[in-house]
């Protein structure tokens, strides 16, 4: 037991040793001083987001490769067909950046994982709400050597497709940036900062997938028809609504059928009232034929909603602003 | 413990008494099996949305509590207080094997073609209960409910 103790202390004295010799060796530190990128695009669109970057060395020389990664959701396939080009300019003059492929293990890999994985096991998806992303990685094409005691300034000018899938999207992009052989630490942000820009609106068609904003409601089943129940759930302790601390909620809905007909109904009664499941937590299940009083030959496409107090002059919609929630009854 | 000498007879026994077991008597008896009779007013004692219970929900949204469906012995059926169902309207009914029905299909007035779901009719304490299973919405969606009758 004791021999097992002092061997691990060595072992963690011997580790630690490394540790430092490997900071001190190879301590170079990045900063994103700047990242500018538009705030829409259209689907399809090639856009420009600008890096600005310094990288101080204070032992040196050392010879690296620059690591750039991208998160962007996954539909864009940022990683194909070239929808991604990065060139850089500053002292260090110009050059390209290319992807990484994916059998290149990462510097500070835990179980020889790949550059995309173990950015994505650091990083996750930021501040974004649905975990359908991926982190490209990309690096210069050749490497950079800097000197001791240098501090270079680089733009890195990167240029992508967005929304290729061609759908509405709000995402808010990320970028990291570190060298290939200090790599991506678990703690550590001087030699890997990360930077996630504002939320990105890409207009495209369809149902708005948006990465940007938590989701006040949410559907039981995910998709159904107007002869379905219906069940729709409200979190009324994600952020701070009109209607926080709240206790009596109501559906207020609007239904819009296949022959071009509104039918609104917003009234406050125990047909719409919301059931508290958990404290805060609100839900209502409902038959859309019977709640909107359907005649036999009338089908509704989708819906228009909004959660309301009880005196029905409150309202919160999509996002906690007075755009309604959208419901759409689609199989597939 | 066995006696060792008494061993064998033992194993003897066992398997005379085993082989005398297997002679039976006919299964099934001679008798016909009757005609399933379902004839009657029935309510949903449970309700499941992929596999989800609706009926401890507020009646108040779901208005599970108030459907009744009313099958008589000539085929038909009424429904009143209609909730997600097969069919719609009132119309008729008929087994696959009106002895040994493991579906049912309803034919609503004035539908070109019949609806099937399966039939099951467990008892329940003494009670005979009609499970039925469909998807009035997205196929995706199962929902089972299982009737009782309310007198």
């Amino acid at each position: 037991m004791i021999r097992h103790l002092r061997s691990s202390r060595k072992k963690l004295l011997r580790n630690l040793t490394l540790g430092m010799l490997i900071l001190l060796l190879s301590n170079c530190e990045f900063f994103i001083n700047s990242l500018e990128q538009p705030a829409s695009a259209n689907a399809g669109d090639v856009i420009t987001a600008k890096l600005d970057m310094n990288f101080q060395t204070q032992a040196g020389p050392y010879t690296n490769r620059i690591v750039i990664g991208i998160l962007a959701p996954r539909a864009w396939k940022l990683g194909q067909n070239q929808n991604v080009k990065i060139t850089y300019s500053g002292d260090k003059g110009t050059g390209t950046f290319v992807p990484i492929a994916a059998n290149v293990v990462a510097a500070k890999a835990k179980n020889n994982e790949n550059w995309a994985t173990r950015m994505k096991n650091r990083f996750g998806v930021g501040p974004n709400y649905i975990d359908d992303m991926e982190w490209v990685p990309f690096w210069t094409a050749t490497a950079i050597t800097t000197l001791q005691n240098e501090n270079v300034h680089a733009v890195f000018n990167i240029q992508m497709k967005v929304g290729v899938d061609g759908a509405n999207t709000s995402v808010k992009l990320g970028y990291v940036v570190c060298n290939d052989s200090d790599g991506i630490g678990d703690a550590d942000i001087t030699l890997s900062p990360v930077k996630f820009a504002d939320c990105l609106e890409v207009k495209g068609t369809g149902d708005l997938i948006d990465f940007c904003n938590p989701s006040l409601t949410s559907l039981t089943p995910t998709k159904a028809l107007d002869n379905d129940f219906q069940t729709i759930n409200y979190n009324n302790s994600l952020v701070d609504t009109q209607l926080k601390g709240l206790h009596e909620l109501y559906l207020c809905a609007t239904a819009h059928t296949s022959d071009g007909k509104d039918i609104s109904i917003c009234t406050q009664a125990e047909t719409s009232k919301m059931m508290e499941t958990d404290p805060n937590q609100f839900q209502i299940t409902f038959w859309p034929r019977k709640f909107f009083n359907l005649t036999a030959g009338q089908s509704i496409t989708d819906i228009d909603y909004f959660i309301t107090n009880k005196a029905g002059t409150l309202k919160v919609g999509y996002g906690n602003t007075d755009v309604p929630f959208k419901l759409k009854f689609v199989c597939e | 413990m066995i006696n060792k000498k008494l061993f064998p007879a033992f194993v003897l026994l066992v398997y005379v008494l085993g082989a005398a077991s297997c002679k039976t008597d006919k299964l099934v008896p001679d008798v016909i099996e009757s005609n399933k009779s379902i004839s009657g007013t029935w309510a949903i004692a449970s309700a499941t949305q992929n596999g989800r219970e609706l009926i401890n929900l507020p009646n108040g949204m779901t208005h599970l509590a108030e459907f009744k469906i009313t099958f008589t012995d000539d085929g038909k059926y009424t429904v009143e207080n209609p909730v997600p169902f097969i069919v719609s309207g009132n119309g008729q009914y008929k087994f696959n094997d009106p002895q040994y029905p493991f579906d049912i299909a309803f034919t609503a007035d004035g539908a070109q073609a019949p609806v099937k779901s399966t039939f099951l009719s467990p008892n329940v304490q003494g009670d005979r209960r009609i499970t039925l299973t469909f998807s009035p919405g997205c196929d995706k969606n199962v929902y089972k409910y299982t009737l009782k009758r309310t007198n």
